[in-house]
C-alpha cells in the first residue's frame, strides 16, 4: 500500500529515523565518494584528467588492470566448472560418498579470504610443508612453484565454489522433478536430462554466481598480494600500494574508481537478468528431486574418480591447518611428524598470553560491534522502508545500497580521503586513523545485505497481525516491540551471525583503514604469511584459523543447518533460512 | 448505532467506494454480501479505521469517527486470516489487548479465563503456542482477543473462509450463538451468500464500490431489487422471450399486479418451477401457467435432482427446476414433463439486459404468442 508522504511526516518515529539516516547516509554514503571522485578528477579545485594520464604511463597500474580482468574472465570459466562439478556430484547424481563429499566442498565455506590464501601459502608455498616434502623427493624443482597466476587461480577457485554450495544446490532443489521424468520418459538420456532441463532452469542462478565470482576476482585482494608475486598483482593490491604514499594517493583513486564502475555495470546487467522473468516451474504439487544414475558404467567411475580427487584437494590444506596447530615450527619444517611433536602448547599460548590472543580479541570486538549496531539500526529502517513506500523512501533506499554497488576498496579509500581532516559534516572530528574507523566502515559494508534480509522479513509478517495489535490498543513502538520484533527476532539473530562471520577474518578493509595498535586477526595472519620461514608465529596462525573454523562453521550450523528445531513450533516466524535464497546478498 | 455518510475511498485510480451511504442498527447482525473486488473489505476497513476516506464521515452511536484512531474506536475485529501473534501463547494473544491498556495482571487473568470458557477454550489450550491449535481453534482465539475488550461493535472479515466445510456450518451456528449471547453489534463481511441468507440481521449486497440492495434475507432473495442481486443469490433461470411471452398473456399472480413486460429481464428461482409428469397433478391456484417440455439432463444432489428441460414452445428455451428425492423416482432424459410457472414468481428488471443477454437470440424479441400456451 503507498502511503503519502503528507502522512509518512505525521509520525514522530519516522522523523527521528529519518533524521538520523539522512546525515549517515550523506556523511558516510555519499560525502566520501565525492571526495574520491574529487580527490581524481579535482586534485588541486581544477577539473582535469592528470591522473589518468598518470595512470595510464605507469606500467605497473597497466599491468595489474589487464590482470585483474584476465583473473575475473578465468575464474568465471574454472569456478563454474568446479562449481557445477561439486554439486552435480553432491545433489544430482547418484555417487557414493555423497556426504562425505558434501562435507569435505563444504570445508570451503568455513574458511575464506585471508585465512584460506595463508593457509595455502604455508602449505604450498616457497617453505611449505608440501614444497619441503616435494624437494626433498626433487631437489631440483622450483621452490616457488605455487605462485603466479595459476596459484592464485587455484586457491580463488576453491574457494569461489561455495557460491555454487549455497545457491545453485538450493535452485536444484527448486527444480520441478516431473519435468526430469517427463523427459525421462520421452526417451532421454541421462546427460541429455541435465543439459537441456535442469541446467537451463537453474540458469539464472548460474549466470548470478557466474557475474558475482567475475566480480571477486576484478577485487581480489589477498589472493593476488600473497601467491600472485610479482609478475602477477592486481587492481587492488596495487591501490593498496598507491594508497600508502601520498604523492600517489591520486592514482589509488582513479583505479578504484575504474573498479567501481566496472562494478556497478556488472551489478546492472546483473539486476537486469533477474528481472528476465521465472525459469522455476511454479508448480502445484512439486516433486522432490531424486537422484539420477549414471548409466555408463566408465563414465560413473570416471566421475566417482574425479568426485574423490577433488575431494582431496578440497580437505587437503584444512586438514593439515588442523594438524599443524597441535605441533611444533620446527616439526613441520622439517617434515618430522612423530608422536611427541604434537602438543597443545599453541593453543595455551593463545589463550593465556595476552599479546597472542590480543588480534583474536579485537576481530571479535569489531565483528560483534558492527554486526550488532547495523542490525539495530536496520531493524527500524527496514520498517520504515517496507511500510512507507514512496519516492522519499525509494531514495533513502537505493542511498543505503551503495555500499552493495561498489568495491568495498572504493569505500574504505573514500573514508580515508574525506576524514583525514576535519570536516564540518562530521562535527570537525578526524577519523582517520583512529580505532573507530574500521568500525564504522564494517557498519557501513553491511548495510545493503542486513537491510534487503530484513526488510524481506518485515515483508514476509502479514499486515493484519499489526492491524490486530493497533485495534487492541498498541501504538506503533508497542506493536514494533511485542508483535513485529518477536517476529523478525529468528532471522535478525541469523543475520547478525552471518554478519559477524565475514567480518571476523575480514583483510581486505582492515588493511586499508585499522589502526596500527589495533590490528585484527586478517591482517596478523597476512603478516605471518610474509615470514620466510615457518616459526611460532606461523604455528599462532594455525591456532587462529582453526579457531575460526570453529566459530564460522557453528555459526553456518546455527543458521543453515539445523534441523528447523526452531521453526517447528513457530512456523508462522520468519524463516532465517531465506537467507540462502539470494546469491547477490553475500557481497562484502 | 453505524452510519456510513457519502463515504468515498479511491486508491491511486482506483474508486474502491464512490458515495457509500449505509446505517446499521444496535444489535445487528449485519452482512456486507458480493463477490471479491466490489468493495466490501474495504468499507469494513474504512469503519476499522485502517483506511482513510477521502470524503465523507463515519459515526458510530452519534459520534464521528472519521479520523479516529482504530484503537479509540472501541471495535473489536476477527481477521481473514485471524492475524494471531505467532511468537505468543494463546493466553498472552487474547490478554493482549488488556496488557497493552495497562490493566493489572490478576484482572486480565479473571478475564481471559473468562472469555476463554465462553468460546469454549480450556486451560491447556490457553498455554499452547497459536500454531499448536486447529483451524476452529484458532478462530475461537481471534473472537476471544477480539471479545475480551468489550468493544461495542465486532467486526468480522470472512472469518470462516479457511476452514473446511464441514467446520465452517457448524462454526457458523456457534458465531452466530456468541453475537445473540453477548447481543453485540456485528458487521460481517462475506462472499458466500449462504452464510450471508442463514447469519444475518440484515444483508447489503455489493457490487462495484455500490450497495445494490439492502434488507433482510428474505427480501434480497424473494424480491431482489436489482439483476446483479437476482443472480449473485440463489440460483435463477433466465427466461427465454418465448416463455416470458407466454406468461405476459396471463394477469399477474391473485395481487393483480400489472402484466409481465416481455421486453423486460425475466428470472426464475429454480425452486419455483413446477415439474410434473404430463398431464398430471394441476396447477393449484389455476394462476399458473403450464408449458410442455422435455428432460435434457439429470443432476443428483442427494437431497434433492436438478432437471434441464427444454420448452416446447418457440423460442422457449431451457428451464432449470428442482425435485426433492423423497419418495418420487424422478425424470430421465428424454421425458415428458409438464413445466409450471406462477407469473407471480417472475422477477423482472427492466432495462438492465447487460447481463445475461448474449443467451438470448435477439431475433425473437416479437415472438407472437404460441398457441400450445394455454394448454
Amino acid at each position: 500500500m503507498n502511503i503519502s508522504v503528507h502522512k509518512m511526516l505525521r509520525s514522530p518515529l519516522f522523523l527521528v529515523v529519518a533524521a538520523v539516516l539522512l546525515w549517515f547516509s550523506a556523511a558516510f554514503l555519499v560525502w566520501p565518494n565525492l571526495r574520491l571522485l574529487g580527490e581524481v578528477f579535482m586534485p588541486n579545485g581544477e577539473p582535469t584528467f592528470r591522473a589518468f594520464e598518470r595512470l595510464g604511463s605507469s606500467r605497473r597500474a597497466m599491468d595489474s588492470l589487464r590482470n585483474s580482468f584476465l583473473l575475473a574472465i578465468v575464474l568465471s570459466v574454472t569456478v563454474n566448472l568446479v562449481g557445477v562439478f561439486i554439486v552435480l556430484v553432491t545433489r544430482y547424481f547418484a555417487i557414493k560418498g555423497a556426504r562425505v563429499l558434501y562435507l569435505g566442498y563444504a570445508t570451503t565455506l568455513i574458511y575464506g579470504g585471508i585465512v584460506q590464501v595463508a593457509g595455502y601459502k604455508i602449505i604450498y608455498g616457497e617453505h611449505g610443508f608440501v614444497t619441503n616434502l616435494l624437494a626433498g623427493a626433487f631437489p631440483d624443482m622450483d621452490r616457488t612453484w605455487f605462485t603466479g597466476m595459476a596459484a592464485v587461480v587455484f586457491v580463488m577457485t576453491v574457494a569461489g565454489t561455495g557460491n555454487h554450495l549455497l545457491f545453485m544446490t538450493n535452485a536444484l532443489a527448486r527444480v520441478d522433478f516431473q519435468t526430469v521424468e517427463a523427459a525421462k520418459m520421452m526417451g532421454a538420456s541421462t546427460w541429455r536430462v541435465l543439459l537441456t532441463i535442469v541446467l537451463p532452469t537453474i540458469r539464472p542462478m548460474l549466470y548470478a554466481i557466474t557475474i558475482l565470482t567475475f566480480l571477486g576476482g576484478l577485487g581480489a585482494l589477498a589472493a593476488p598480494q600473497v601467491l600472485g608475486g610479482t609478475s602477477f598483482q592486481t587492481i587492488t593490491p596495487m591501490i593498496l600500494t598507491f594508497a600508502n604514499s601520498p604523492s600517489s594517493r591520486d592514482l589509488a583513486a582513479t583505479l578504484a574508481l575504474v573498479l567501481g564502475v566496472s562494478t556497478m555495470v556488472l551489478l546492472a546487467i546483473l539486476n537486469r537478468m533477474e528481472k528476465g522473468g521465472t525459469y522455476f516451474a511454479v508448480s502445484k504439487v512439486p516433486t522432490a528431486m531424486k537422484k539420477q544414475k549414471i548409466a555408463n558404467r566408465w563414465a560413473n567411475a570416471a566421475v566417482h574418480a574425479a568426485a574423490y580427487l577433488l575431494l582431496a584437494v578440497y580437505l587437503v590444506p584444512p586438514l593439515l591447518i588442523v594438524l599443524f596447530s597441535f605441533t611444533s615450527a620446527s616439526a613441520i619444517s622439517t617434515g618430522t611428524l612423530a608422536w611427541e611433536s604434537f602438543t597443545l602448547k599453541n593453543y595455551a599460548l593463545v589463550f593465556s598470553d595476552y599479546e597472542a590472543f590480543w588480534p583474536f580479541l579485537v576481530s571479535l570486538g569489531y565483528g560483534a560491534f558492527a554486526s550488532i549496531t547495523v542490525v539495530a539500526g536496520m531493524l527500524f529502517v527496514a520498517r520504515l522502508l517496507q511500510k512507507y513506500r514512496n519516492r522519499v523512501t525509494a531514495f533513502i533506499e537505493f542511498v543505503l545500497h551503495i555500499p552493495w554497488v561498489l568495491p568495498s576498496t572504493l569505500i574504505a579509500l573514500g573514508l580515508i580521503i574525506a576524514y583525514d581532516h576535519a570536516s564540518w559534516i562530521m562535527g570537525n572530528v578526524v577519523l582517520t586513523g583512529t580505532v573507530a574507523l574500521l568500525g564504522i566502515t564494517y557498519v557501513i559494508l553491511k548495510i545493503p545485505f542486513t537491510l534487503r534480509m530484513l526488510k524481506a522479513a518485515f515483508t514476509g509478517v502479514p499486515d493484519q497481525l499489526e492491524e490486530a495489535a493497533a485495534i487492541l490498543g498498541a501504538g506503533p513502538l508497542t506493536t514494533f516491540r511485542l508483535v513485529l520484533l518477536p517476529v523478525v527476532a529468528p532471522t535478525a539473530a541469523a543475520i547478525a551471525a552471518l554478519n559477524f562471520n565475514s567480518l571476523l577474518d575480514d583483510y581486505d578493509t582492515a588493511v586499508f583503514v585499522a589502526h596500527p595498535l589495533y590490528q585484527p586477526l586478517g591482517i596478523v595472519i597476512k603478516n605471518a604469511t610474509g615470514e620466510d620461514t615457518l616459526n611460532d608465529a606461523t604455528a599462532l596462525t594455525f591456532v587462529y584459523t582453526v579457531l575460526l573454523m570453529l566459530i564460522t562453521a557453528t555459526t553456518m550450523w546455527l543458521v543453515y543447518g539445523r534441523p528447523s528445531a526452531g521453526r517447528r513450533r513457530k512456523p508462522k516466524a520468519a524463516e532465517p533460512a531465506g537467507t540462502a535464497v539470494e546469491p547477490v546478498t553475500t557481497r562484502n | 448505532m453505524i452510519t456510513y455518510e457519502n463515504i468515498d475511498v479511491v486508491f491511486d485510480d482506483f474508486h474502491a467506494l464512490p458515495d457509500f451511504n449505509l446505517t446499521i442498527g444496535e444489535g445487528e447482525f449485519f452482512t456486507l454480501l458480493g463477490p471479491s473486488g466490489c468493495g466490501k473489505s474495504t468499507a469494513l476497513r474504512t469503519l476499522a479505521g485502517f483506511i482513510d476516506p477521502t470524503a465523507g464521515e463515519v459515526y458510530v452511536d452519534g459520534a464521528r469517527v472519521t479520523n479516529l484512531p482504530s484503537q479509540r474506536r472501541q471495535i473489536g475485529m476477527v481477521f481473514q486470516n485471524y492475524a494471531l501473534f505467532p511468537t505468543m501463547t494463546v493466553r498472552e494473544n487474547i490478554g493482549f489487548g488488556l496488557k497493552v491498556s495497562g490493566v493489572s495482571k490478576a484482572e486480565t487473568t479473571r478475564r481471559v479465563d473468562e472469555i476463554a470458557s465462553a468460546v469454549e477454550l480450556d486451560s491447556v489450550q490457553l498455554g499452547k503456542g497459536v500454531t499448536e491449535l486447529s483451524g476452529g481453534q484458532q478462530q475461537r482465539v481471534a473472537i476471544a482477543r477480539a471479545l475480551v475488550l468489550r468493544p461495542k461493535i465486532l467486526l468480522l472479515d470472512e472469518p470462516l473462509s479457511n476452514l473446511d466445510a464441514k467446520l465452517r456450518h457448524q462454526l457458523r451456528g456457534q458465531l452466530k450463538e456468541l453475537q445473540e449471547q453477548f447481543g453485540i453489534t456485528t458487521v460481517y463481511v462475506t462472499h458466500d451468500q449462504d452464510e450471508a441468507l442463514t447469519m444475518s440481521t440484515r444483508i447489503a449486497v455489493m457490487n462495484k464500490g455500490r450497495i445494490e440492495q439492502v434488507g433482510t434475507p428474505q427480501e434480497v432473495y424473494m424480491h431482489s431489487a436489482t439483476e446483479f442481486v437476482c443472480n449473485f443469490i440463489g440460483d435463477a433461470n433466465r427466461l427465454a422471450t418465448g416463455t416470458v411471452a407466454a406468461l405476459s398473456a396471463l394477469p399477474r399472480g391473485v395481487r393483480g399486479t400489472a402484466a409481465l413486460n416481455p421486453a423486460s429481464a425475466s428470472y426464475l428461482r429454480v425452486e419455483r418451477v413446477g415439474l410434473h409428469a404430463p398431464g398430471g397433478k394441476a396447477d393449484d391456484g389455476g394462476a399458473r401457467l403450464t408449458l410442455p417440455g422435455t428432460v435434457r439432463a439429470r443432476q443428483y444432489h442427494g437431497v434433492y435432482s436438478s432437471y434441464r428441460v427444454e420448452l416446447d414452445v418457440r423460442d422457449g428455451g431451457t428451464v432449470k427446476g428442482i425435485i426433492q428425492e423423497t419418495r418420487h423416482r424422478g425424470f430421465a432424459p428424454g421425458d415428458r414433463v409438464d413445466v409450471s410457472i406462477d407469473p407471480a414468481d417472475v422477477l423482472q428488471y427492466p432495462g438492465a439486459d447487460a447481463q445475461g443477454a448474449a443467451q438470448v437470440p435477439a431475433l425473437t424479441q416479437l415472438a407472437p404468442l404460441p398457441s400450445g400456451a394455454s394448454q
